[in-house]
């Protein structure tokens, strides 16, 4: 005869035993799954690694050719291939007065280091 | 007996493991390792090379190479003839490459276009391989070429190598990276085995105080004068003088047999920092600003010049013939009187005008960080002829690089302090931190009031004088002329070097340029190298954003007027590059024509040896003339 004592207890492990069972199947089963979807990023990783790999490269070669295309000189073939030609003689068309800063007295707009200001006037 | 030899047994595998494991441990390990494991180097990415703007001017790419591995290579005379088309290699030249059995390696094709590579996969032959290879690119080419230079190595700038690319390529290469991998049996890598991975370091890039625009607007217009003149070559440069930023550096190298004028290639001299010449009438700043700051002369001190100075056994005289009169320092300047200054000169001592060439950076090398740069001659005074004062008082007996000159002049234009130039504005390093590059600080060399009187007699050289054609409408411009004989074998061939150095706006100094060409056929530097600066100077004016000063244009006509009256074209030389390509459309312009008021004269007397006028302890190439002035 069994003291229901000793069920008690008996029951409390199994009950543990099925607890620590259950604990470990779950843990193993996230174990795996974890393992499965790291061994998935990864290759994902790898897979991006690659795209950004080959982005880069043709962000590279991109900027290569814009540089080339952009370059002075490419420019100026170009229009010259246009039938554009360099100008002989530039025209600058320059205010009466000089340009003053708003809100001030009229001062040249820039703004002299030292003070050249007979220069002009000593010119012919 | 049986447990005897159990024991002896054992004992004899433990020593046999004890020799394996612990007495050659290490050499097995290593040769273990040696058969397993594979080092792949992971090259570093060289830097960029950027200018002022951001502007590309040399970058690295990653292409692809393609190579056999002959001994897996099924039918060599098949393989060639499908590939030589693609690849552009001769037939015969691939089949000898894949027919050598020998080795499991052999190029086919070097940095081929992504296009090739996807026309040689379509082909699917087995035994074809694709490596990635790192190529440099130069955008801008030829644009700066002898001053970017070129990297060695097939562009890995592992071997070799010159100008910017060679000074810097501690930076620009970076460091190589590694990666450890696993591999079998035949050698193979077998995949996802990395074991220990270095990653690579970027190399740093680096950022040139160059304008990548203004730098082809210096060279086009440098190539389109030595067109125009036949000019052996020429060499510009601009610089802000406020900061020492080095805006353009352009040389040029004039037409030959094989080529029409074009910029210096890389390889060749970049010629502002590496030519030397003697300088001439632009010297005379020097001498005058000396004399003025010792308080010898004054802008407006009158001096007895005669028609000609006898100086030795050597008789000095100016361009223009002259009988005795009287000239102030500031004409003295303005017409680039040789007797003028000569006289000035006299009145100090050897020792004080060599330690003002000195002290305005001749004889050493400029600030400017450049493989190869010359420091230029100046002669020990104590060795000087009876001539040399005289003779370096203009400009002989000396020799600079045009960067040097262009210093001197950007002392004067800032005041009088040195504004040492530089090319290297910052670097950016692989986690794109910038570091700006250090600044070095200036040094006084003459007063203010010295610099501002010496830039008001400049003005007047362009406004009235020699360089009436480096005038620009809507600013003053300062600057001086200069011309001199070349030093050939020990004497003086009949070829100049024609130059104009200035700086704008007079008032309120930002920008000083060079211009020099060699040997042009106008010969002057009024005529040959002015119009060039000013057509340089103005595009560096308006890009830089710099305010007219002279918005009536006052100076510039009267420059106009003094060039009509000397009979000078200041028009700019017709388009090279146009006039070759397209003659059809060239507008037809004047050519440059030497003033006819201004010939050059045959000395009268007794011509100075010019390898013995300067100092007879100098090379041949030193010395003095009389009868050219800028």
């Amino acid at each position: 005869m069994v003291s229901k004592r000793v069920l008690r207890q008996r029951r409390r492990a199994r009950f543990a035993i099925a607890g620590v069972a259950a604990i470990s199947a779950i843990s193993m089963f996230l174990l795996v799954t974890f393992h499965v979807f790291a061994v998935q990023s990864s290759f994902q990783l790898d897979k991006l690694e690659h795209r950004r790999t080959d982005a880069q490269r043709q962000n590279e070669l991109l900027r290569n050719l814009v540089a080339t295309r952009s370059s002075a000189t490419t420019i100026f073939n170009a229009a010259r291939e246009l039938g554009m030609v360099p100008a002989t003689a530039v025209q600058i068309n320059l205010p009466d007065t000089p340009a003053t800063i708003p809100g001030s007295s009229p001062t040249p707009v820039s703004m002299p280091k030292t003070d050249y200001g007979s220069i002009a006037a000593a010119a012919p | 007996m049986c447990s005897l030899l159990v024991l002896v047994v054992f004992a004899a595998l433990a020593f046999r493991v004890t020799q394996l494991q612990v007495l050659s441990g290490n050499r097995f390990r290593r040769m273990s390792l040696h058969q397993t494991q594979k080092v792949v180097p992971l090259p570093a990415q060289r830097g960029t090379i950027f200018d002022r703007n951001g502007s590309d001017l040399a970058m690295s790419i990653e292409l692809t190479s393609i190579y056999a591995d002959p001994k897996h290579v099924t039918d060599d005379i098949t393989y060639a003839a499908e590939l030589a088309p693609i690849l552009h290699v001769h037939r015969k030249e691939l089949l000898a490459r894949l027919s050598d059995k020998h080795f499991d390696f052999a190029y086919l094709a070097r940095r081929v276009s992504d296009r090739v590579v996807a026309a040689v996969k379509k082909l699917e032959l087995p035994g074809i391989g694709y490596v990635p290879e790192s190529a440099r690119r130069y955008p801008a080419d030829p644009l700066a070429g002898s001053l970017i230079g070129h990297v060695g190595g097939q562009g890995s700038g592992r071997e070799g190598g010159n100008g910017l690319e060679y000074l810097y390529d501690a930076l620009l290469a970076g460091k190589d990276g590694k990666l450890i991998v696993e591999r079998d049996q035949q050698g193979l890598d077998i995949p996802n085995t990395a074991t220990h991975q270095v990653e690579a370091r970027r190399g740093s890039d680096l950022m040139l105080t160059l304008d990548e625009s203004l730098q082809w607007r210096a060279e086009q217009a440098l190539i389109d004068q030595v067109t125009a003149t036949s000019a052996k070559g020429g060499m510009a440069a601009v610089v802000d003088v406020t900061t020492g930023d080095v805006l353009a550096l352009a040389s040029v190298e004039g037409a030959n047999a094989n080529a029409s004028a074009h910029p210096s290639a890389a390889g060749e001299i970049n010629q502002p920092l590496m030519e030397l010449f003697e300088p001439g009438s632009t010297n005379k700043l020097i001498t005058l600003s000396t004399a003025i700051e010792a308080g010898i002369v004054g802008p407006d001190t009158m001096i007895d010049v005669p028609s000609q100075l006898r100086v030795g056994d050597s008789v000095f005289t100016d361009v223009d013939p002259h009988g005795n009169v009287q000239m102030s320092v500031s004409d003295i300047l303005r017409q680039s009187s040789n007797i003028g200054t000569i006289e000035i000169a006299q009145h100090m001592s050897k020792d004080r005008l060599a330690g003002a060439l000195r002290s305005f950076g001749l004889g050493s090398p400029t600030a400017v960080a450049f493989p190869g740069q010359a420091s230029g001659l100046l002669l020990d005074p104590s060795k000087y002829y009876d001539t040399g004062l005289a003779s370096t008082a203009i400009g002989y007996g000396v020799a600079v690089t045009g960067m040097q000159m262009l210093d001197a002049y950007a002392t004067i234009a800032n005041a009088g302090v040195t504004r040492p130039p530089r090319l290297l504005d910052a670097t950016i390093d692989a986690r794109g931190k910038r570091h700006d590059a250090l600044e070095r600080r200036g040094r006084r060399v003459v007063s203010p009031q010295t610099a501002l009187e010496m830039t008001k007699m400049l003005t007047g050289v362009v406004s009235d004088g020699t360089g009436a054609c480096a005038a620009i409408p809507g600013y003053i411009v300062a600057g001086k002329t200069g011309t001199s004989r070349k030093a050939v074998d020990g004497g003086y061939s009949h070829g100049t070097m024609a130059s104009f150095i200035g700086f704008a706006p007079a008032q309120h100094p930002r920008l000083a340029a060079i211009v020099v060409l060699d040997e042009p056929s106008s010969q002057y530097g009024g005529t040959a190298a002015a119009p060039v600066f000013a057509g340089v100077m103005q595009f560096a004016l308006t890009r830089s954003d710099v305010a007219p000063d002279d918005v009536g244009n006052t100076q510039f006509n009267a420059a106009r007027v003094m060039a009509d009256q000397l009979g000078t074209n200041c028009d700019p030389p017709p388009p090279a590059l146009a006039a070759r390509r397209t003659p059809a459309t060239t507008p037809t312009t004047t050519p440059v024509t030497t003033p006819s008021t201004t010939p050059v004269t045959t000395p009268s007397t007794t011509p100075v040896t010019p390898a013995r006028a300067a100092s007879k302890a100098t090379p041949g190439s030193l010395g003095h003339d009389t009868s050219l002035s800028g």
